[in-house]
């Protein structure tokens, strides 16, 4: 049976059980991960995997379930299974599926991934290697130097007419490397993701993760001040991925976040203007429609400063009276949409990193963070640990590690006072961000 | 049915030319049900049935993994075929040679639950009122402003069958409470987190439970709504028995499983250690698979090898690593059951179970007279660790101060930062109370994995706190 039948075939066992209205999201998915570490192939893995969600209302109610088998007594089950668990839920006026609409032709899927021998993608992960231990001779061990694919077909329909269907693929690669010196060691991690083969750089990875090693060894700490930092792109995207739970309309609407309420106003420093598109050329989470067939679009969410919008999926939109942002995530076919962004990204200024460095009294230019879930999104009080070069006077004294950075979110965004004009991407398993060097001032470093 | 060992090990024998040095065959079958309950309202209820296999097979140091929701046998034998050709390796067929069922040896090995009450026979309605019930003792107290409650139970059957002759079947039930609550007076907001979960049925949170929890942390998070930021700086640190393991879990545990210190790839700081002293000769840590109804054991590891109790350092020497299949073959050792992998989609890893630091000879009370002026730590958050340099970072949920011997205010917002090696040489007083264990899901890269962890008082004579440090801005709340 094709993807379409069996969606299809599911809102009619729905419909039998019961239910009002009913939506089917197919996923399926083919992966290939190879591993080598040390110049071995360590684990080749290849997998074809299968999930289909069943949505359905029973009045206000709604219920999910799933099944990973596609037979139709399976099929059924979950049908049947999705309509009793509605029949539990709270009634709510605001659930509900897509209207159709069009769906912008996006290419994200790219044929030439098909066409390499597995034995040319062992060699790109071989490269990687290859690329960390030639940057430095102290580069001693690596481990788990990945090159990875995905292809993914997901097929979505619901009975208000909705039926979309998209195929992607992309490739990434990654890897840990150790460096060691007579009084330590030290690890760096090195990572990138693209929606085309040929757009990959494998010798780069290599040299990211080896240079992050070797770059900390021989670090010392510093004594507890106020001073500014300077985040390196792959760190601000880390940051982004916070504003982005802030800015999620379920978050929002549940008061769990400390941008509720805030339309309209200042909640960052002049220049700061963050989008969201899932639409964006070749960005690694670029979509044409999002987990429950909305269209892909680009939504404005801070204007210079200024908040503009939330992220919306159909339900919290129904709820604050607004549009979808094509903004609906599942972390996999077993959960329920989210709004999640699709590809986050803060504008790039002007400045080079070298520049903004230059501009520096004193503070850490950041290579690292450790902690980032725990920051708390309603008080948006954080303190996460941190590492990187110690800069005094735009110069670079040395590596400090083993400090923390802590403060409040809001202050963060509002001290940032510097944005570079080095846009990196970063994504292609969770969450997509695209994010330049940050300079922020004034923030609470505690060390020894 | 798709988890007869009978059947996998025939679909074993019938792909023998492709086993390599070894084959073995991982098939899964779960339910799941979670509910969770946000903001007032039951926000998801979602319940599903998931099935997979993963087949495996070594070839010298390579292994290839093959995973599909395909059960019939044509598609095992495919699959043990392309994970063969994976491995690039054409090691001679092993002639003749055919798997006969081994199930009477699985037999001898105890089975650590009873499952009063399997969650499938549970209607869901009882399961809903288990999140109501919580959600409303929580907002009958005064300055609660969310909750957010979670249960949801598992039902996970698996089947292993190996070219060793090896088979197991494992039934792993887990059910799990958990709520967050946040706590508001004007602009301060504060939340805090309760959980219980075990290798049980639908007893682990049946009677008050889940009313009780939701109460313990919605009393903490207003308790810290008139606390004052936590002092940063350097200085002795207590953690009660009730703060759970997760300190020694992250910034120790992890340092023990074998995969980060295989022989020439020193990669944790306890490499090449066996036998030495790596901690204060107070500590004695041990990870545990074998006690029946805690949330990190099981039977059998996920590569089908009978768990055990593990002693990782006695008395500051360090005794063992934690291993899987993999790792006790590079280092020439028995395989001691730690072989974990979230679901069929994985391939497995040494992992933690439950991770214990044993009582010592110290009086809880006398640890905390001993203190000048330091933190008490009463519940641990989330932290993180890295392996190789040995730094760990900790967010604190609930502290006191300590002053002259005493106990006085709670803080907020602290947290610790260190290096778990040399925390562990450090540690100098261990108390007599082993403490509560506490539940925990363990990420190790990318995958999940239930486990308990438990500590005794305990004091570190010196670590870094990260607090706020007063400064110009007025910003600050």
């Amino acid at each position: 049976m094709n993807n379409l039948d069996t969606v299809q075939q599911t809102l009619t066992f729905a419909r039998h059980a019961g239910a009002d209205e009913a939506e089917a999201l197919l996923s399926r998915r083919r992966v290939l991960t190879i591993e080598v570490s040390n110049g071995q192939v360590e684990t080749i893995k290849q997998a074809e995997d299968q999930g289909l969600a069943v949505r359905v209302l029973v009045g206000k109610r709604i219920g999910l379930s799933y099944a990973t088998e596609l037979s139709e007594a399976s099929l059924r089950r979950a049908a049947q299974r999705a309509v009793e668990i509605a029949r539990a839920s709270d009634a709510d006026e605001s659930v509900g599926f897509a209207e159709p609409r069009a769906i912008p032709a996006l290419v994200g899927f790219d044929p030439e991934m098909a066409q390499h021998s597995i034995d040319e993608k062992i060699e790109r992960a071989f490269a990687i290697e290859r690329a960390a231990r030639q940057y430095d001779a102290r580069i001693v061990l690596t481990r788990r130097i990945t090159y990875a694919e995905r292809d993914s077909i997901e097929t979505i329909a619901n009975t208000r007419g909705l039926v979309a269907e998209q195929h992607n693929n992309g490739c990434g690669g990654g890897g840990l490397v150790i460096a060691r010196d007579a009084r330590e060691q030290e690890m760096g991690f090195g990572a990138d993701a693209k929606r085309r083969y040929a757009d990959l750089n494998p010798e780069k990875i290599g040299v990211e993760a080896a240079e992050k090693a070797v770059l900390m060894l021989g670090a010392t700490n510093v004594a507890t001040q106020r001073a500014s930092i300077l985040l390196d792109p792959k760190m601000a995207g880390a940051f982004l991925a916070i504003i982005a739970d802030l800015v999620s309309a379920d978050n929002v609407q549940k008061g769990k976040s400390l941008l509720a309420g805030k339309i309209g106003r200042a909640v960052a420093a002049a220049g700061v203007t963050l989008v969201d598109d899932g639409a964006y050329p070749d960005a690694p989470g670029m979509r044409a429609f999002d987990d429950e067939g909305v269209p892909s679009q680009r939504t404005v969410v801070i204007a210079d400063g200024v908040l503009q919008s939330y992220l919306h999926t159909t339900y919290t939109a129904r709820k604050a009276s607004a549009h979808s942002t094509g903004n609906a995530t599942r972390t996999s076919f077993k959960t329920a949409p989210e709004a999640q962004p699709s590809n986050f990204y803060l504008v790039a200024g002007t400045e080079s990193p070298d520049a903004l460095r230059a501009g520096m009294t004193r503070g850490l230019w950041v290579r690292n963070l450790m902690n980032l879930h725990t920051a708390n999104p309603i008080s948006g009080e954080f303190s996460f640990g941190a590492n990187g070069l110690w800069i005094e006077n735009g110069k670079i004294v040395g590596p400090v590690r083993g400090v923390t950075i802590s403060g409040n979110l809001t202050d963060l965004l509002l001290n940032i006072r510097g944005i570079g004009n080095d846009v990196v991407w970063q994504g292609g398993y969770g969450i997509s961000v695209g994010a330049p060097s940050v300079l922020i001032e004034d923030v609470s470093i505690a060390g020894r | 049915m798709t988890l007869d060992p009978n059947y996998l090990i025939a679909a074993l024998n019938a792909g023998r030319a492709y086993w390599g040095d070894y084959a073995e065959i991982f098939a899964e079958q779960r339910a799941d049900t979670i509910i969770v309950l946000d903001d007032g309202r039951l926000e998801q209820l979602s319940a599903g049935e998931e099935a997979g296999l993963g087949v495996r097979v070594f070839s010298g140091k390579t292994s290839a993994y093959v995973y599909t929701t395909d059960f019939s046998r044509d598609a095992i034998v495919e699959a043990l075929q392309l994970a063969h050709a994976a491995t690039r390796q054409r090691t001679a067929e092993q002639a003749g040679q055919t798997l006969v069922a081994a199930l009477e040896r699985q037999a001898t090995v105890p089975m650590l639950a009873t499952y009063k009450q399997m969650p499938d026979g549970v209607p869901l309605a009882t399961k809903v009122a288990v999140v109501r019930n919580a959600d409303r003792v929580a907002r009958g107290l005064a300055e609660i402003r969310q909750v957010t409650a979670t249960y949801s139970d598992t039902i996970q059957d698996v089947t292993i069958v190996n070219s060793l002759e090896e088979v197991a079947q494992d039934r792993r039930v887990r059910t799990v409470f958990r709520v967050n609550v946040v706590a508001q007076k004007d602009d301060v907001i504060q939340s805090a987190f309760e959980a219980t979960g075990g290798l049980a049925g639908f007893e682990q949170v049946e009677g008050e439970v889940s009313e009780r929890l939701a109460r313990v942390a919605a009393e903490r998070a207003r308790r810290m709504l008139y606390a004052r930021p936590a002092p940063a700086g350097t200085m002795p640190v207590v953690c009660a028995a009730e703060a759970g393991g997760v300190l020694v879990h992250e910034a120790m545990g992890h340092g023990m499983e074998a995969d980060f210190n295989l022989p020439g790839q020193p990669i944790s700081v306890f490499a090449g250690k066996i036998g030495q002293a790596v901690a204060s000769p107070k500590v004695t840590i041990v990870d545990d698979a074998t006690i029946p109804g805690l949330y990190g054991s099981a039977r059998f590891d996920d590569e089908g090898v009978p768990t055990q109790r593990r002693v990782l350092i006695e008395n500051g020497i360090l005794q063992n690593y934690m291993h899987d299949r993999t790792t006790a073959r590079e280092m020439g050792v028995p395989p001691n059951g730690c072989g974990r992998r979230q679901t069929f989609r994985h391939t497995p890893m040494p992992r933690m179970s439950n991770t214990l630091m044993l009582a010592g000879n110290d009086e809880p009370d006398a640890i905390i007279r001993s203190v000048a002026r330091g933190l008490l730590v009463k519940q641990m958050g989330g932290g993180q660790v890295n392996i190789v340099s040995g730094e760990f970072v900790f967010k604190v949920q609930e502290a006191f101060l300590i002053e002259n011997g005493q106990v006085t205010e709670p803080v907020r917002g602290a947290t610790l930062i260190g290096n778990g090696p040399a925390i562990l040489k450090i540690i100098d007083m261990v108390g007599t109370d082993a403490g509560e264990t506490r539940i925990g899901t363990c990420g190790k890269y990318d995958q999940g994995a239930p486990v308990g962890h438990g500590i005794p008082t305990l004091r570190i004579p010196e670590i870094v706190v990260g607090g706020i440090v007063p400064g110009m801005s007025e910003t600050i709340r």
